[in-house]
């Protein structure tokens, strides 16, 4: 049934382990995935975690920490057993092993019998519990977790309502979809028991959503909410736009250069209908008019360094407030700590210096036994909505509390730090892990395939007005000040004025375009304009393509097509940072999308384990890896300044998508790109 | 309240007191600060051995494996010279490799009396870059380089024969890799607080042993025991 139980410590090594049936594959491949997919970027709040073995069926692995001790005990079994036991088993385990635990042993060769017992009990309680008559109190879906946990039936309950769009995510990838996927695993596979009849029906309602899938939704997001209306509208008028396409009269590229000076034109009629004034409604009038009145072409070059490669200050000056923060959230606790309180700076070395003192004499004046859950509680639910009120879309700072929870039950809080005090640092090293990303070095990968004689090809895409087209130029102009060449190519073939705005910045920033007008197919028109570059020797070509809404199916799918036909090495989302709740439904669908809808089923939507080069079969096979089991390979966050504190939409997309943030945009001119400070991002959203 | 003098007993006996307590927080200090402050630290990509390493060098066990580490492993290493008799002890520190933790690597550094790079020699190449990164961030750190602390590169699977690349062909991938990223970093020019002058001249090709601070190349087994070559590294040091 088990395949494989394990105790292990924190620092890796491993304590006990048991297997039952031999596997083609090493079992440690499982647990890695496991810690580096799931326990270390916090995700404690799923149940369970899939597994897919490069050889074998699919397992799933169940966990418990012992948070006190530092130590983790995981069950290995098919993914298509369910089987109820585990997390009581679990839990049976750590209390025994934590009576037989010692400190710097390894290998408790005893323990075996213990745990055989345990799990004769463990599997003869289940089988009794299969033969009793079960009650429906509920979703059918609850009561196939029969009496075992009452954890795994609150979430199978959650799980099901939330789970019937998650049905279709029933794969591996999805694993890290979160909360609501938590027992899937176990509702849509069939079980033992004489649930016939439940099962017919939990089994025809997953059936039925099966081949909707994206599009069975249509015009509605995630929860049911409609998406406003962009989502119905787009596919009809796109639908008939292709129909009417042949029938139209051609379009005719405006001649720009009356907004430069000197160049003949036409003179433009009115083309902006605002109240105020005339001229392009697009931001790219800041950008014209930010610069100089006459903006000529060159004006491009001198506007500066950008504010990639200047290194921000860091702000030391604001340790101190957190240190009177810390002061204050101790205060109820050791007399002297509090009264050392007298000035900023002093107080917090003194209070090192008698906690050092207290903990060296092995006394702990103060600090209970271990933190339970409902000590931290309070605490947590402060912070969840210090996050909300940050612009952390609600999920993502649910999960992530529940995560960190997770990680202080049962610690021991130091001798005079304050519970407050204790989550609050918690949370920044959680919250610093998730931002800190191994994020790719550009200007390596650009230089290594130009090494190679191929084009470096960037992707861009994202939903619409997100200022793909602006940060691209950005991109290009920091890209043309370290000497490398860049191409841009025009694969916005939809929105009016796209080829024209991209020329602008060409001519501005003395950088080639490939254009083909209008209605083209943007994958061809990328395609072709990488021949072009390689027969150049251009180094870096920076694809634009359309805005679409996640829900759009066949944008979604013509995006896809793009990505695979091309193979390009970096595929960047755009987003921006006012976006609240919905960066997560976007970057989850555009991840889900673009691997599901691709041409080929290529496996670019695997589970991403660890390095390894998965995914789009390159060729030049450049150092970028799938780390993160998505297309998309890093984000970029606009809009960065417009927000002064809610920084949250960082979080929310990264933890989503599991890519970096690789840039930030912060204004409108081509020197406004930086990199994200990770420090100052989680200060704001924990100030 | 009666007159509060220097006289009085009650004011004598609360100042030693002090006194007594400020001797005793000095003296604490003293015998902790000899401990803090001079580790050598494992450090290298996710997979390569560290962790197998520690246990082995620590006490010599590796019964039933390990898997990723979560958290940073301590511990004192009891150091053997070539003819296996115990001449000091060494702290030694096994940072996790995975990329979330590797914000910790920066304050350790600050405290490392060596530093110890253990590469997987069998997958080398798919971790090329994640290795140079590590190596770069350890040689350009301003303590390291101030301190010319000593950096041992060690080929870890060494007992895979037939999969295992060569020592020669490890270091040459990894000096190559360095060399890319100087050029690149040195181009952003945005890595103020890091010396990069301890990477040696960009215009020659970087050599490993050509470098301020020489750094030694090695290959070891963990899992077989094989670890003299890091022994006599640690034996150096005490």
């Amino acid at each position: 049934m088990l395949d494989y139980v394990l105790a292990f410590e924190r620092g890796g090594a491993i304590l006990w382990a048991l297997q039952f049936t031999s596997l083609r594959h090493n079992p440690l491949e499982a647990i890695n995935a496991l810690i580096r997919g799931c326990l270390l970027e916090e995700r404690l709040g799923d149940n369970t975690f899939t597994f897919n073995p490069k050889s074998g069926a699919p397992q799933t692995l169940k966990w418990t920490f012992h948070n006190g001790l530092g130590l983790v005990f995981v069950a290995v079994y098919q993914k298509t057993l369910s089987l109820l036991y585990v997390d009581e088993l679990l839990s049976n385990v750590k209390e025994e092993f934590v009576n037989v635990y010692k400190p710097g042993q390894r290998g408790y060769r005893q323990f075996d019998e213990t745990f055989n017992r345990l799990l004769r009990d463990a599997e003869s309680r289940a089988d009794a519990a299969k033969k009793q008559p079960v009650m429906r109190s509920g979703p059918p879906a609850n009561a196939k977790q029969g009496t075992g946990s009452q954890a795994v039936g609150a979430q199978a309950k959650k799980g099901t309502q939330a789970g019937k769009d998650a049905s279709g995510d029933d794969d591996a990838g999805a694993a890290r979809k979160g909360a609501a996927n938590g027992t899937v695993g176990n509702t849509s596979d069939g079980s033992a028991g004489g649930e016939d009849g439940d099962e017919d029906n939990v089994r025809a309602f997953d059936v039925s959503k099966l081949p909707k899938g994206m599009a069975g939704r249509g015009t509605r997001g995630v929860r049911g909410r409609p998406v406003p209306g962009a989502g119905s509208a787009k596919v009809s008028d796109t639908g008939k736009k292709k129909e009417e396409a042949p029938a139209a009269k051609v379009k005719k590229a405006r001649n720009w250069n009356t907004m430069l000076s000197g160049g003949k034109g036409d003179t433009p009629t009115r083309i902006d209908y605002t109240e105020d004034g005339d001229g392009p409604g697009t931001s790219d009038m800041d950008l014209i008019s930010g610069a100089s009145a006459s903006a000529t072409e060159d004006e491009g070059r001198g506007v500066g360094v950008s504010r990639m490669d200047v290194e921000e200050d860091e702000y030391d000056d604001s340790e101190f407030e957190d240190d009177e923060d810390l002061n204050n959230g101790a205060g109820g606790r050791g007399g002297s700590g509090a009264g050392a309180s007298g000035s900023a700076a002093a107080a917090p070395k003194k209070q090192g210096l008698l906690a050092s003192f207290v903990s060296s004499l092995a006394m702990n004046v103060v600090g209970k036994a271990a933190l339970s859950r409902a000590d931290v509680e309070p605490a947590l639910a402060e912070m969840k909505r210090k996050l909300m009120e940050r612009n952390v879309a609600e999920e993502i700072a649910a999960q992530v509390c529940d995560s960190v929870g997770r990680n202080l039950e049962g610690q021991r809080l130091a001798g005079f730090t304050g519970v407050a005090a204790f989550v609050r640092n918690a949370f920044e090293e959680a919250l610093s892990g998730i931002l800190n990303k191994r994020s790719v070095d550009v200007l390596l990968d650009i230089k290594k395939s130009q090494a190679r004689g191929k084009p470096y090809v960037i992707v861009f895409c994202g939903v619409n007005g997100v200022g793909k087209s602006t940060n691209l130029a950005k991109i290009a102009y920091w890209l043309g000040s370290h000497n490398i060449k860049v191409m841009i190519a025009a694969c916005d073939t939809f929105r009016a004025g796209a080829v024209e705005q991209l020329k602008t910045h060409c001519a501005r920033l003395r950088v080639p375009l490939y254009e083909r007008g209008y209605e083209k197919d943007p994958a061809k028109v990328a395609y072709e304009a990488v021949r072009q570059a390689e027969k150049d020797g251009v180094h870096v070509v920076l694809v634009d393509t359309a805005g679409r809404m996640q829900d759009n199916q066949p944008l979604m799918r013509a995006l896809s097509t793009l990505i695979s036909l091309n193979n390009p090495n970096l595929v960047l989302f755009v987003g921006e940072a006012l976006v609240g709740n919905d960066a997560v439904d976007q970057l989850t669908k555009f991840n889900k999308s673009l691997s599901d809808l691709a041409p080929t089923t290529a496996g670019a939507g695997g589970p991403g384990e660890g390095t390894g080069a998965v995914g789009r079969g390159q060729a030049d096979g450049s150092a970028l890896t799938r780390r993160h089991g998505g297309v998309i390979d890093g984000i970029v966050l606009t809009k960065f300044d417009t927000i002064d504190e809610k920084v949250g939409a960082a979080l929310s997309m990264v933890y989503t998508s599991g890519a970096p943030v690789m840039f930030v945009g912060c204004g409108q001119t081509y020197v406004d790109l930086k990199k994200l400070n990770v420090k100052s991002v989680v200060k704001s959203l924990l100030k | 309240m009666a007159e509060l003098s220097l006289n009085s007993p009650e004011v004598q006996i609360a100042l030693l007191v002090v006194a007594a307590t400020l001797v005793l927080l000095v003296i604490l200090k003293l015998f902790s600060g000899g401990k803090r402050g001079s580790a050598v630290l494992l450090v290298g990509p996710c997979n390569g051995g560290k962790t197998t390493l520690f246990y082995r060098l620590k006490d010599g066990s590796t019964e039933l494996g390990t898997v990723a580490s979560m958290q940073e492993n301590e511990g004192i290493v009891q150091v053997r010279n070539d003819k296996d008799r115990v001449v000091g002890s060494v702290r030694v520190m096994d940072l996790p490799g995975h990329p979330r933790l590797r914000s910790k690597l920066e304050q350790y550094l600050k405290d490392a009396s060596a530093v110890v790079l253990v590469l997987d020699s069998v997958d080398l190449t798919p971790n090329k870059t994640e290795a140079a990164e590590d190596l770069f961030e350890v040689l350009t750190h301003t303590t390291v380089a101030r301190r010319r602390t000593p950096v041992l590169l060690a080929c870890n699977k060494a007992d895979l024969e037939t999969q295992a690349h060569s020592v020669d062909f490890c270091r040459r991938t990894i000096e190559k890799q360095l060399d890319t990223m100087r050029k690149t970093r040195l181009a952003l020019g945005g890595e103020a607080g890091r010396s990069l002058a301890a990477l040696g001249k960009p215009d020659k090709p970087l050599q490993l042993a050509a470098l301020r601070s020489p750094i030694a190349v090695c290959e070891i087994s963990a899992e077989k025991g094989e670890v003299a070559e890091v022994m006599r590294f640690l034996a150096k040091l005490v």
